[in-house]
């Protein structure tokens, strides 16, 4: 009997996963192929968990949001006293 | 057709965009002129070796670019994570499950009408509250682009406890971020 609860309880380990689990594999996720058994986990986990699921859409805002920043040229800028601060200090290295 | 270098113009030319780029990097202002300055310097250095088939631009961004691993390589090399990251129950029948205090909030961020500036501003204020060696995984890894195999080389670190550093500053500026957007939405 307890044998028998035993491979149950491995058997559910290895299709459910807890919050940390699936919150690490779902970090992962946007780098790096996950692997079947571990995709399912995670596909599993997301249609019982309200608090993961945010997780998940906050983190993918957050990563568009920072590729919409990395095409943007000019957000901000050196101010005038930065700049000739550096152009100072570069003049003064080029007559070395 | 190649390319000369003009180092007398290197600033007007090019010190806002490098500067863009960097902070996008770097969470602190003077670490961040720091090295928009040791870059015009390590090009003045390296100028025979440019060999005119990229821009000035072009190159310069790949010195800094390199100056970036170099800082985060010696803020977190070798490095290893925490047992805990703080934000699950750590033991009991709940265990593994989010501590009621931690868990996300409810909000979506993408009702949220919001400047790219100030967007910026608060992303680089939560990402300089991370402990260095997730800010490295987190900036090399998502904003800088490079491959787990060259984070792993450069940090000294095993993927695994990459993964490990880089699930900490996810959960961590997720956190921060509905903080700091809470906060904000409350003051107005």
């Amino acid at each position: 009997m307890s044998n028998r609860k035993n491979k149950v309880s491995v058997l559910l380990g290895s299709i459910l996963a807890s919050c940390e689990e699936s919150t690490f594999l779902l970090s992962k996720r946007p780098h790096e192929k996950l692997r079947l058994k571990e995709t399912v986990k995670v596909k599993i986990h997301l249609l019982t968990c309200h608090a993961c699921r945010s997780f998940v859409k906050q983190m993918n805002f957050l990563l568009k949001g920072i590729n919409k920043l990395k095409k943007e040229d000019n957000l901000f800028q050196l101010s005038p006293e930065e700049k000739s601060q550096i152009q100072q200090n570069l003049r003064d290295e080029l007559k070395k | 057709m190649s390319v000369i270098l003009e180092p007398e113009n290197w600033v007007t030319d090019h010190s806002d965009y490098l500067y863009g780029y960097a902070v996008m990097r770097i969470y602190n202002k003077e670490d961040v002129l720091d090295l928009i300055q040791e870059t015009f310097f390590v090009a003045l250095k390296a100028k025979e070796s440019f060999k005119g088939e990229s821009t000035e631009r072009t190159w310069l961004t790949a010195i800094l670019k390199r100056k970036i691993i170099d800082y985060y390589r010696n803020k977190a090399s070798n490095s290893t994570p925490d047992n805990k990251s703080g934000f699950f129950i750590e033991s009991g029948r709940k265990q593994g499950h989010w501590k009621t205090d931690r868990i996300p909030g409810n909000m979506s961020f993408e009702n949220d009408q919001i400047e790219k500036k100030e967007f910026q501003a608060i992303l680089n204020n939560c990402l300089s509250l991370l402990p260095p060696s997730w800010a490295a995984t987190f900036t090399l890894r998502s904003i800088e682009d490079l491959t787990t195999e060259e984070i792993c080389k450069e940090l000294n670190i095993s993927s695994s406890n990459l993964w490990t550093m880089l699930h900490r500053a996810k959960l961590q500026l997720r956190e921060c971020m509905q903080l700091k957007w809470f906060g904000k939405r409350k003051i107005n």
